[in-house]
């Protein structure tokens, strides 16, 4: 591995400051609760960060409360239990990781259609998440969830079902150009068997190829578990998963350089997950202008951390509808590629409904809306007069600075306001609304 | 002459005017404060039992069985209430509550009308002391101006007019006393009218048309409060709340409302005055509310006199039984009379639809009126099958109905199964299991049900499997229900002549207050995570809105409501009942 592509951060002087810790606190979670980011100034960049790894109890009650509503099978009620974990503070991380390996391992419940067995699934991605990635690829190799949705019940000697073997190469693992067609063949022809009975991953021997299988060159009789540790084995996947991660971390195109470097660091820390993010979290490369606000946030992303950042109080279920309204439906990936993210996100039809939502939470402060309860005055830190609103809502909101031009159009509109908690309102929503909040 | 006569003529003219200065005879100890009220008024509240609910306080029967049950002892109990009233007693030197009863122990009413766009409110407090009257009534003035940072702002009235000392508290509330009257609202107009009203000794208000007369002399006399509505008049109003009460009288038109809600509810909106009260004693809380100058819907109601349903004997798991009226065959006979045309069309396409569940027959001529207009139904606790009870468990529901004609009965069972076989072809594209259709017997009678096989064991049993439907017909009474356990219940219960005829002409639905308290106990995670996720609340938050309509079930033993309609009269009813004793009575 070579030096300097993750060199550790250290900050010096003013470098650990509120761009800097609202930065963390967004890629390594869904973005800093009012106060956040002052005790983590206060208590600097070292103690932040081990806090941040560290957390990882969510509320008991909120976790377990998914088993009284699985029962109901019904899939807004599953989403909106996701958005309690993703606002609550008890392990930011390892929903951050939920939701990168849900877009990761895109399974929908448009064709799996039970909630119970979605559920299972997100609970895989929380448990492994941050743990062995080979642990959580076996798993979900044989999560029920993932054999309906790629078709393993039709995967069976004589007319193998390629879904899962073709997915496991192409889209989880190893990237296209680095299997053939025969791989994908062979692969699905060791996974045949592979199905479910009720709810639970059964083996059906009688469906199962016994016969000799040659994959990425090696032969043997192989079954399921000898393919998921080939394609584990093959150079192309710790690759595969590192760029996964840098995407999500760091910046939407990492160079080959930081992509191969990170691979080097996953296979060298034997597959865990959580010491990857911690190296790539600790870099300077992470904390580079590069990196900062250089991704488009989707739509659970800017909800969640919205509702988050104004300490606002909303029915998780409606933070759910307001995320697909905006095109990304949790537990309803459009395909098994997940959502393209990116600009993709920022569509016409998409883009009005993020405007509004946020728009309309802006105005919910001061018991504007039924919808939502926010204290904006409380979120941005006390500002006490109309001309101080500007300054206290970029200070929390764009903490990396905006343009003087755009400033001076803010505090026109602080002092056109009928008094304080309209100025809240109208800055708020402009803020909320530039394109520059949605770089994260 | 004409010089003197004329200053003569006008100095008569201004002793028949009602003059500030004249002297003014107290108001007569038998004047009642409904008389205060003038005839613009489109909205009075009188607080009848008001006093005597305050002057007992929290040794009023009602009061402290509340406050002795678990929600009064999770507020605090009678401790609480001292408390909280402790500052209002200080305030005002003495007990608040005794000397709230003292100001209105001969009446209190509220009162509302239009002034150009905006409502006016005045509230009249009659008590029988003048002098302790006023002094009360200077002590809260004094208290308000201190509060608001002007010591002995009130010390003096604004102004005296009609016999009364009247002060201007800021741009939103005038106060005045006359004698043991205080009156309190917020526009000054309105004010003078119950004013002047005081002063005429002959004066009767709203008292003295006949409308409000009759409406007021029916009214419970053990009502803690009563309301008038004159809606006729809040819906001609172009402003507030007018424009939606013009859209709600619009509702009869509407088939959904008639199908799911019946006549009586629907008629309800039409009503050219409605009538509301509040009953609270040591065993009961009533509330009923009636509407006079309804739209008849008489088309609905040709059958309404026919014999009632079948109404089965109560059990110890019965949630709740409802009789109504239902007449869909009339619905669909008149419905080109009752509907407007646009909405016609979404009649026919569920009709057409539903004629193939009945081999094509159409369902408005075959079906419908050899179908009773009266229903039953009947929510109970059942038991499951073991490793088939529902993590979430709803009671059972079914439904109760006579039969004319001896074809209608065997139609219904075929398109039962037809309605099972069509859902299954959907479960199949959909990959989902059958629900298997099959026939048992209880005693002579068949049973026709649909149910899953069992859920594998330990993959959870979803709300699904509350689903295990049935029907049966026993004589001339057909039943539907939901789970072939509570069918079967009523087919025995039917055998054994264990049930009778419902009297005809109120609907009615009778509640077990235990049985929906032990729904709520059962399901209370499920609840509280709902409210977690629907409302945005937090988990301890949701807790106390769980535990607290819990505990405010149990205060309960039972509830009946009930609704009756006669000619263009419609009354509605609701009653709970804190003891179990009058069970047979509620039904």
């Amino acid at each position: 591995m070579r030096r300097g592509v993750f060199e550790s951060w250290r900050p010096k002087g003013g470098d650990w400051d509120r761009a800097a810790a609202t930065h963390l606190f967004r890629r390594a979670g869904f973005g800093p609760r009012p106060g956040e980011v002052e005790r983590a100034l206060a208590d600097g960049f070292e103690t932040t960060l081990e806090r941040v790894l560290a957390n990882t109890a969510h509320d008991r009650r909120l976790r377990r409360g998914a088993h009284a509503l699985l029962a109901a099978g019904d899939v807004e009620t599953l989403q909106g239990w996701w958005v309690s974990l993703l606002v609550d503070d008890g392990a930011q991380l390892t929903e951050r990781m939920c939701l990168l390996w849900h877009d990761h391992f895109a399974t929908s419940d448009a064709k799996v259609d039970d909630v119970r067995l979605m559920h299972r699934q997100n609970e895989i991605f929380r448990e492994l998440g941050l743990g062995d990635f080979r642990a959580m690829l076996h798993a979900l190799a044989k999560d029920p969830a993932m054999l309906v949705w790629l078709d393993g019940n039709a995967n069976k000697t004589g007319s193998p079902n390629e879904n899962f073997a073709r997915e496991i190469m192409e889209l989880f693992c190893l990237g296209i150009g680095n299997y053939t067609e025969r791989d994908v063949q062979e692969a699905a022809r060791a996974f045949t068997g592979w199905g479910t009975a009720g709810r639970s991953f059964e083996y059906h021997a009688e469906n199962h190829d016994a016969g000799g299988k040659e994959i990425f060159g090696r032969r043997g009789n192989f079954g399921g578990e000898d393919v998921v540790e080939l394609v584990l084995a093959h150079e192309a996947c710790p690759r595969h998963v590192a760029q996964k991660l840098l995407e999500e971390l760091v910046h939407p195109e990492p160079t080959g350089e930081e992509v191969q470097s990170l691979a080097r660091f996953l296979v060298s820390s034997d597959w865990e997950i959580g010491r990857a993010v911690e190296h790539v979290l600790r870099s300077a490369l992470f904390f580079s202008p590069r990196a900062r606000r250089s991704r488009i946030a989707g739509p659970v992303e800017i909800s969640v951390s919205t509702v988050r950042a104004l300490g606002a109080r909303v029915a998780p279920v409606r933070v759910a509808r307001t995320a697909e309204e905006g095109g990304q439906s949790l537990f309803r990936p459009p395909s098994v590629k997940g959502w393209d993210g990116g600009p993709s996100w920022i569509q016409a039809s998409s883009w009005i409904a993020r405007h509004n939502a946020l728009a309309a939470l802006a105005g919910a402060h001061g018991g504007g809306s039924d919808e939502a309860e926010v204290d904006l005055r409380a979120a941005f830190g006390g500002p006490e007069s109309v001309g101080e609103v500007p300054g206290a809502v970029t200070e929390h909101l764009l903490p990396d600075g905006v343009d003087g031009g755009y400033f001076d159009v803010l505090e026109r509109t602080a002092r056109a306001a009928g008094g304080m908690d309209e100025a809240l309102s109208l800055v708020t929503a402009l803020v909320l609304t530039s394109p520059e909040y949605h770089l994260i | 002459m004409l010089k003197i006569l004329l200053p003569l003529a006008g100095l008569a003219l201004l002793a028949r005017a009602p003059s500030p200065w004249r002297v003014v005879e107290p108001l007569a100890p038998d004047r009642a404060v409904e008389t205060l009220f003038p005839e613009s008024t489109l909205l009075y509240v009188e607080g009848a039992g008001l006093s005597v609910l305050l002057g007992e306080g929290a040794a009023h029967p009602a009061v402290a069985r509340v406050l002795s049950s678990p929600i009064g002892a999770a507020l605090g109990g009678e401790a609480a209430l001292e408390a909280a009233l402790e500052p209002v007693d200080r305030a005002l030197g003495g007990d608040a509550l005794a000397t709230l009863a003292s100001l209105s122990s001969r009446g209190v009413a509220l009162g509302a009308t239009p002034r150009g766009k905006k409502p006016a409110f005045a509230l009249a407090m009659l008590g029988d002391d003048p002098a302790r009257t006023g002094a009360i009534l200077q002590a809260a003035l004094d208290l308000a101006a201190e509060k608001a940072g002007f010591p002995r702002a009130f010390e003096k009235p604004s102004e005296h007019t009609l016999g009364a000392q009247v002060w201007y508290v800021g741009d939103e509330l005038v106060v005045a006393r006359r004698d043991a009257l205080i009156v309190a609202g917020n526009e000054g107009g309105y004010v003078r009218d119950v004013l002047a009203l005081a002063a005429n000794a002959d004066g009767a208000g709203l008292a003295g048309t006949s409308g409000f007369r009759d409406a007021h002399d029916a009214r419970p006399r053990r009502a803690l409060l009563w309301a008038w509505a004159d809606v006729e008049g809040l819906r001609a109003l172009p402003f507030g709340n007018g424009k939606k009460l013009a859209a709600l009288a619009e509702v009869p038109a509407k088939p959904e409302v008639q199908l799911l809600l019946g006549t009586g509810v629907a008629a309800f909106p039409t009503a050219r005055t409605v009538t509301a009260s509040l009953e609270l004693d040591a065993d009961r809380f009533a509330f009923s509310l009636r509407g006079d100058g309804t739209d008849e819907m008489r088309l609905l109601r040709e059958r309404a006199g026919q014999e009632g349903a079948p109404l089965p004997a109560p059990t110890t798991d019965d949630v709740a039984t409802a009789v109504l009226h239902r007449d869909l065959a009339a619905v669909f006979e008149h419905r080109a009379k009752l509907f407007p045309a646009d909405v016609l069309p979404r009649l026919a396409k569920p009709m057409s639809e539903l004629a193939v569940l009945f081999g094509g027959r159409d369902l408005s001529e075959d079906i419908l009126p050899h179908v009773g207009p009266w229903i039953t139904l009947v929510a109970r606790d059942v038991a499951f099958d073991e490793g088939a009870v529902p993590e979430i468990r709803l009671p059972a529901l079914a439904g109760m109905f006579r039969l004319e004609g001896e074809e209608v009965g065997p139609r219904l069972t075929a398109a039962f199964q037809s309605l099972v076989a069509i859902s299954n072809i959907e479960r199949a594209q959909q990959a989902k299991e059958p629900l298997l259709l099959s026939l048992v017997h209880e005693g002579p009678v068949s049973v026709t049900r649909a149910a899953f096989l069992a859920p594998r064991q330990g993959e959870g049993v979803d709300m699904a499997y509350n689903l295990e439907p049935a029907c049966a017909q026993v004589g001339d009474v057909f039943v539907l229900g939901t789970h072939e356990a509570l069918v079967r219940g009523l087919v025995r219960q039917l055998l054994d002549g264990d049930v009778r005829r419902s009297p005809g002409g109120a609907e009615r639905v009778v509640l077990d207050a235990a049985a929906i308290a032990r729904g709520i106990a059962d399901n209370r995670e499920a609840l509280v995570m709902g409210t977690v996720l629907e409302e945005g609340k937090t988990y301890e938050e949701a807790e106390g809105d769980i535990d607290g309509l819990h505990a405010l079930v149990e205060l309960f033993s039972r509830g009946r409501i009930e609704l009756e309609q006669v000619e263009d009269e419609i009354a509605f009813s609701v009653e709970l009942s804190f003891d179990d004793h009058d069970r047979e009575r509620m039904r």
